[in-house]
C-alpha cells in the first residue's frame, strides 16, 4: 500500500534512507526533488561532526549561512560545500572506526577453517620443510604471495616458536602479510610423522594450523579464539588423531 | 539535561505566593529551581535577537538580608533544593547580565511596575518583551498560590498553537497530569483543526494523550471560557501573528489573559522545545 | 529561466555581505546625523550659556549640568553611567553587539548637558555609543545574525567618528582598532562605506570644513629629534591622566554622598577652575585651534598651568560621574603638551631650528591620543585628517608609535579597555579567550554509555571492562542514581591482576571519589584552569548529583580547532 504523507516542506524524504547523501555518500537521505537539495541542521551537524548545540550557536552568530525555511534552518548543499571549502573544514571524510565496520567482520573460527581447508598426510623433516609443505596447500593465494607468506611465517618462527605445546603449532605472520586476503582463514595440516618444531614443551608437532588474515584486529581475535579452543584438552586430543575434516568442523561448530 | 526554571525572588508576601507557584511547578514537573535574589533594581537579559533591560519594581529589594532565608524556607516545604543564581557578568560594570539558557522563567504579570497594577488583563511591558524574545516559555502566575491539577492547551490551529500543544504534551509527559485541549471553532470547519494537527504530525499523540478536547462552536469566545477548569495550568501561544493581524482581529491570548485568573504558560514565537 | 533566477537569488540572499553593505550606508548616515545633532546642540548650549559666564555664580553651571545629566542617565533612563566605548566593546565581545535602543540617544542628551554647561569632556564617546546602538538596533530590525550585527555596530561607531571630525579614515581606523579589533574584509568594506556616509552627512549639514585649519609646516631633522621629547612628556601626561581619572572615580565612590550629588561636586570644582582659567571649560576645540595656528597668546607658565588645570578638570568631570568621553580632552591636553614642550625648548635652546609651535601641538595631540587609547593608527590618521596636512606625518608616526608602546609598558591596557580586561571580559575575535567563552561545557561533553554501580564486586566489573572500549567508568549509586566517583582503568591495575581481590573488592573501593567535577554551565576557561592545576586530562561533568558525561581535552582540541577556524574565517 502506498504511504501518503502530508507535504509540509517542498522537499520530502520518503521513504527515508533510500538513497545516499551526495555530500559524503554516507548519511543516507533520499530526495525526490533532485535539484533542490537542502540540508537540515541535523545533517549539517553530522557532516561537520559537531554537536547540534554548537551548530545552533554558529547559526545564531552568523558563522554559517543557514536560512530559516518554515521554522527550520536549512542550507543548500552547494552553499554548504562552498562554505566548508572556504573554511577548510572536512565534510567528506569518514572516521577510522566506520571504515572498519565496512570491512570484514570477525565471523568465527569455523568459517575461517572452512575457507582455509584441511589437509592430511603432509611430510617434512624440519620446521622449514613442514612450513613449506603447509604453505603449498593454502588456498586463495597467488603463487608469488606464497613466497611472501612463507618468508613471513619463517621470520616469525625465528623470533619465537609458535608451537604451543601438546603437538600443535599455530604458525602465523607477525604482521598483516599484505597479500590481499579479504577474510581470515585457517589452514589445518596434519603431518604423517611429527616434526621437530622447538615447541614450548619440546615435543614434536604433528598438527599445523596456519592463520592468515587481512587485518591485525581480525588476526588477534582469531588467534585468541583458536588458542582458547585448543586449551580444551578433549578437543586437542581429538585433533591429534587426525580425524576426518567433517568431524573436526562439527566439533568446532559445537564449541562455537 | 534537567530543565531549569528561573525565578526572580520578590521578598514580600506577594513574592512568596509567586515562589510557591514556582515551587509547585518545579515539584510537579521535576524541574530545577534557580532563584535570583536581585541586588540592584536593574538587570539585563540578552536573548538571541534582542536584549531586555528589566527595571524591577522597588519591592523586589525589600530587606535583602532575609530574602535568601525566606526562599530557602519555602523551598524546604516542598523538599526542593534551589540553586541561588549569582550573576557573573555585568554590563557597564553595574548592571548584572542574567543568562538566558533556562528552560522556563517565572514572571508575575508585572515586574517593573508597581505591584498595585497587577490584575487581570494587565501584562507589564517588560514581561511582554521577555515573552516576545525568549527561547523559553514564560510561566505567568496568578496572584495567589493555587496548585493546579491538570493542563489545558488553547489550540487555534496556528503554527504557534502547535508549538503550545507540543509544550503541553511535554508537560503532560513530565508531570503525568491529564491534558485537555480547548478550541474555539470560530466559524471554521470543525475538521480544520484535525487537518492542522495531522499536518503538524501531532494527530497520533493527541489521540493518545489528550483527555478531552473541548471544541466550542456556539457562543462568544469569552462566554466559552467558563468551560475551562478552574485548577488547570493554561498553555497559550503568544504573539504568533503579525502586528497588523493582531491589531485587526485582536489576539486570543489577550482575551484569555484578561478573563482567566489561572496560572499560564505563555509560549512565545521564539520558543524552542527540547533545548 | 525562472528557476535560475531563483537559484541566484538564493545565493545572494544567503550571502549576507550585500545586505550588510547596504545597511552600512544607512547606519553611517544615521550616526552621522546623531553626531551633527550633538555638535549643534553643544554649540547652541554653550552659546546661550556664554552670557552667564560673567556672573560670580557661574561656577555652579557645570555642577547643574553634570547633575542633570547624571539624573537623566541613572534615574530617568535607568541606564548606568560610563563613557560608552567600553560598553560597546563589551557588547561586541560577549553578546554579538546587542545594545539597548535607549543607548542611541541617552548619551547624546547627557553629554550635551555635561559639556554644554562647561564640563571638561568630549562628545566623541557619546556619539560612538549612539551610533553603535543605532547600528545594533537596525540590525535587530532586519534580524541579522550576530556577526553582521557586530559589523553594523562598527559601522555606527565609524559613521559617528567620521562625522564629528569630518574624517572618514579616522572613523574606519578607530572602529577597527579600538571597537572591533578585527581587520577583515568582511568588516572593513561596510565600515568604510559607513564612514563615507557619515562624513557626507556631516558635510551636507555643516559644510566641508576641516576641524583645525593650519598653515604649512616645514619639518626638519631637528624636529624629528625633538619629537622624542614629546614622546616622553606625552607618555607621562597620559599615565597621569589615566591614573587620576581612576583615582577620582574611587574617591567619588567612597564619599557618602548620594549618587546624583557626586557629579555636582565634580562640576562645581570644574566651575571654580574655570573662573580663573576659562580654557578648561567644555570640549576645548577653540583653544586647540588657537594653538595650532600659533595664536595662543598665553605665556609658557600660563600654558603649563592650563595643561595641569585641564587634566584636573577632566578628572573632576569624568571621575565624579559627568557624562562624556576622553577623546577631546586628550586632544586639548595633547596640544598643550606640545605647546609647552616647544616653548620650553625654545627657551632653553634659542638657536635650535625648530618648526612652529603649531606643529608640536599636533604631535602632542597624537601622542596623548595614542597614549590614552593605545591606538597609534587612530592617532596618526586623526591628526592628519583633522588638520588636512600631510607635512607632519613623519614625526607623527614616531610620536604615536613610541607613546603607545611606552604607555603599554606602564599601563598594559588602554583607558577604554582597562575595566574590561580586569574583569576578563575583553574577548577579541580569534583569540583564545574568545573561543573559550563561545564554547560551552555542554557542547563538549562526551556521552559515556557504560556506567557501573558502586556496590558492584570487582569480579562483576571485569566482563564490563572486557567488552567495553572506555578507559573511565563513572560510578553511580544504584538507587538514587547519584554520581559517586570515577574508575580510571589505568589506576586500578594492581587489583585487576590479583584474582584474589576480585571477589573481595567493591567498585566503590577502587574508584576515585576525589576527582573534581564540573557542571555544564561552568566557564570553560575555569574548567581548563582546573584541569591544569590538577594535572587531569578528563573531568566528569555532573549536574545536580547526576552524571552527564566526560569532558576531555582531546574532544576539546577537536572542537576548539573547528571553532577557531570558523571564527577566524577563511
Amino acid at each position: 500500500m502506498p504511504v501518503r504523507i502530508e507535504l509540509r516542506r517542498k522537499f520530502i524524504y520518503w521513504p527515508p534512507f533510500e538513497g545516499r547523501c551526495r555530500v559524503c555518500r554516507k548519511f543516507a537521505i533520499a530526495c525526490r526533488n533532485d535539484e533542490i537539495m537542502e540540508l537540515t541542521i541535523k545533517e549539517v551537524a553530522l557532516h561537520l561532526k559537531i554537536p547540534i548545540e554548537t551548530l545552533h550557536r554558529w547559526v545564531r552568530q552568523g558563522k554559517i549561512p543557514m536560512q530559516r525555511n518554515r521554522g527550520e534552518y536549512t542550507i543548500r548543499q552547494e552553499m554548504f560545500e562552498r562554505w566548508a571549502d572556504e573554511h577548510k573544514l572536512n565534510i567528506h571524510s569518514q572516521s577510522e572506526e566506520v571504515q572498519q565496520d565496512g570491512e570484514a567482520v570477525f565471523d568465527g573460527v569455523l568459517p575461517a577453517m572452512q575457507r582455509g581447508g584441511i589437509f592430511y598426510d603432509l611430510q617434512g623433516d624440519s620446521k622449514e620443510d613442514a612450513l613449506q609443505a603447509a604453505v603449498q596447500r593454502i588456498p586463495n593465494l597467488e603463487r608469488i604471495d606464497r613466497k611472501i607468506v612463507f618468508e613471513k611465517l619463517l621470520e616469525r618462527e625465528q623470533m619465537a616458536s609458535t608451537g604451543i605445546g601438546h603437538g600443535v603449532a599455530l604458525p602465523h605472520p607477525r604482521a598483516n602479510p599484505g597479500v590481499g586476503l579479504m577474510l581470515p582463514q585457517i589452514t589445518t595440516c596434519f603431518f604423517l610423522k611429527p616434526v621437530p618444531y622447538d615447541a614450548v614443551d619440546h615435543r614434536p608437532v604433528s598438527v599445523l594450523m596456519v592463520l592468515l588474515s587481512g587485518s591485525t584486529k581480525l588476526h588477534l581475535s582469531l588467534l585468541s579464539k583458536l588458542s582458547f579452543y585448543l586449551r580444551n584438552v578433549p578437543f586437542r586430543e581429538f585433533l591429534l588423531t587426525a580425524p576426518p575434516a567433517r568431524d573436526i568442523l562439527d566439533k568446532v561448530a559445537v564449541m562455537e | 539535561m534537567v530543565e531549569r526554571l528561573l525565578h526572580v525572588f520578590r521578598n514580600t508576601p506577594l513574592g512568596r505566593e509567586t515562589l510557591l507557584q514556582s515551587l509547585h511547578f518545579c515539584k510537579t514537573l521535576g524541574v530545577d529551581l534557580h532563584i535570583y535574589v536581585p541586588e540592584s533594581k536593574q538587570f539585563l537579559m540578552y536573548f538571541d535577537h534582542d536584549m531586555v533591560q528589566v527595571d524591577l519594581d522597588g519591592s523586589y529589594l525589600t530587606s535583602p538580608k532575609s530574602a535568601e532565608t525566606h526562599a530557602q524556607q519555602l523551598a524546604e516545604m516542598f523538599d526542593i533544593q534551589p540553586s541561588f543564581f549569582v550573576p557573573k557578568n555585568f554590563t557597564a560594570s553595574q548592571l548584572p547580565d542574567i543568562p538566558t539558557y533556562f528552560g522556563y522563567m517565572c514572571c508575575p504579570r508585572s515586574i517593573s511596575d508597581l505591584s498595585s497594577k497587577i490584575g487581570l488583563g494587565y501584562i507589564g511591558p517588560k514581561v511582554r518583551r521577555i515573552i516576545k524574545s525568549s527561547t523559553f516559555p514564560v510561566f505567568m502566575t496568578g496572584g495567589v498560590f493555587k496548585p493546579w491539577t491538570s493542563i489545558t492547551v488553547f489550540y487555534g490551529g496556528s503554527n504557534n498553537a502547535n508549538k503550545a500543544l507540543r509544550w503541553g504534551l511535554h508537560l503532560n509527559r513530565a508531570s503525568g497530569l491529564p491534558l485537555d485541549m480547548f478550541t474555539y471553532v470560530d466559524g471554521r470547519k470543525p475538521d480544520y483543526f484535525d487537518e492542522q494537527l495531522r499536518q503538524a504530525e501531532l494527530w497520533d499523540e493527541v489521540q493518545e494523550k489528550v483527555r478531552t478536547w473541548h471544541k466550542i462552536e456556539r457562543g462568544g469566545f469569552e462566554e466559552s471560557l467558563y468551560a475551562v477548569s478552574h485548577n488547570a495550568l493554561l498553555i497559550v501561544g503568544a504573539y504568533g501573528h503579525g502586528l497588523i493581524k493582531e491589531f485587526l482581529f485582536g489576539s486570543k491570548m489577550e482575551t484569555i489573559q484578561s478573563w482567566m485568573p489561572n496560572n499560564m504558560l505563555l509560549v512565545g514565537p521564539h520558543c524552542v522545545l527540547g533545548q | 529561466m525562472f528557476k535560475t533566477v531563483r537559484l541566484k537569488w538564493a545565493i545572494v540572499r544567503s550571502d549576507d555581505r550585500l545586505i550588510v553593505i547596504a545597511l552600512a550606508g544607512v547606519v553611517g548616515a544615521c550616526s552621522g546625523v546623531a553626531a551633527v545633532a550633538l555638535n549643534r546642540s553643544l554649540h547652541f548650549l554653550a552659546g546661550s550659556l556664554h552670557s552667564l559666564q560673567g556672573y560670580w555664580w557661574a561656577f555652579i553651571l557645570p555642577a547643574i549640568g553634570a547633575t542633570l545629566s547624571a539624573l537623566f542617565l541613572n534615574n530617568f533612563l535607568k541606564e548606568r553611567a560610563g563613557h560608552g566605548v567600553p560598553e560597546v566593546v563589551y557588547a561586541v565581545s560577549r553578546y554579538g553587539g546587542l545594545l539597548r535602543f535607549r543607548s542611541s540617544y541617552s548619551r547624546l542628551v547627557s553629554s550635551c548637558l555635561t559639556i554644554g554647561s562647561g564640563g571638561s569632556a568630549g562628545p566623541e564617546a557619546p556619539v560612538v555609543i549612539s551610533g553603535a546602538a543605532l547600528g545594533s538596533n537596525i540590525a535587530k530590525l532586519f534580524s541579522l545574525k550576530e556577526r553582521q550585527r557586530i559589523t553594523l555596530v562598527g559601522c555606527g561607531a565609524a559613521g559617528a567618528i567620521a562625522s564629528i571630525f569630518n574624517a572618514p579614515i579616522t572613523g574606519l581606523v578607530f572602529t577597527v582598532e579600538v571597537v572591533l579589533g578585527e581587520w577583515r574584509s568582511f568588516n572593513i568594506i561596510p565600515i568604510a562605506i559607513a564612514a563615507v556616509a557619515g562624513t557626507e552627512v556631516s558635510r551636507l549639514l555643516q559644510g566641508n570644513q576641516i576641524a583645525f585649519q593650519h598653515q604649512k609646516f616645514t619639518i626638519g631633522l631637528p624636529d624629528i629629534a625633538a619629537s622624542f621629547g614629546v614622546v616622553v612628556v606625552a607618555t607621562a601626561l597620559s599615565v597621569v591622566l589615566g591614573r587620576l581619572l581612576k583615582g577620582m572615580n574611587r574617591v567619588a565612590g567612597r564619599t557618602p554622598l548620594p549618587q546624583w550629588v557626586r557629579p555636582a561636586v565634580g562640576g562645581a570644582m570644574v566651575g571654580l577652575i574655570g573662573i580663573g582659567l576659562p580654557f578648561v571649560l567644555g570640549e576645548g576645540y577653540h583653544s586647540i585651534q588657537e594653538m595650532i595656528q600659533g595664536t595662543f597668546k598665553q605665556g609658557l607658565l600660563l600654558a603649563a598651568l592650563v595643561m595641569v588645570a585641564k587634566v584636573a578638570a577632566t578628572a573632576f568631570t569624568l571621575g565624579w560621574g559627568g557624562s562624556g568621553g576622553i577623546f577631546a580632552p586628550s586632544l586639548m591636553i595633547g596640544s598643550l603638551v606640545g605647546l609647552v614642550y616647544h616653548r620650553m625648548l625654545v627657551w632653553m635652546l634659542p638657536t635650535a631650528m625648530l618648526s612652529s609651535e603649531g606643529c608640536f601641538a599636533l604631535l602632542g595631540m597624537a601622542g596623548l591620543v595614542s597614549g590614552m587609547l593605545q591606538a597609534p593608527l587612530t592617532a596618526i590618521f586623526l591628526v592628519v585628517e583633522i588638520t588636512g596636512g600631510y607635512d607632519v606625518v613623519l614625526p607623527l608616526i614616531i610620536v604615536s608609535a613610541l607613546t603607545s608602546t611606552f604607555c603599554y609598558y606602564i599601563e598594559p591596557a588602554s583607558f577604554y579597555l582597562r575595566d574590561l580586561i580586569e574583569k576578563g571580559q575583553f574577548l577579541r575575535p580569534g583569540t583564545d579567550a574568545r573561543v573559550l567563552s563561545d564554547l560551552t561545557v555542554g557542547e563538549l561533553v562526551d556521552k559515556v554509555t557504560t556506567t557501573v554501580s558502586g556496590d558492584m564486586l570487582l569480579r562483576d566489573f571485569l566482563p564490563i571492562l572486557e567488552s567495553s572500549r572506555q578507559h573511565r567508568f563513572p560510578v553511580v549509586d544504584r538507587h538514587s542514581g547519584n554520581y559517586q566517583g570515577i574508575i580510571y582503568v589505568d589506576r586500578i591495575r594492581p587489583y585487576l591482576f590479583d584474582p584474589q581481590m576480585h571477589a573481595v573488592l567493591m567498585v566503590e573501593q577502587v574508584m576515585d571519589a576525589g576527582v573534581p567535577t564540573v557542571s555544564a554551565d561552568d566557564e570553560l576557561a575555569d574548567v581548563l584552569a582546573l584541569m591544569e592545576r590538577r594535572g587531569l586530562n578528563t573531568l566528569p561533568v555532573v549536574e545536580k548529583h547526576h552524571f552527564v558525561g566526560m569532558l576531555s581535552k582531546s574532544t576539546l582540541l577537536d572542537h576548539y580547532r573547528k571553532e577557531l577556524i570558523v571564527q577566524a574565517g577563511n
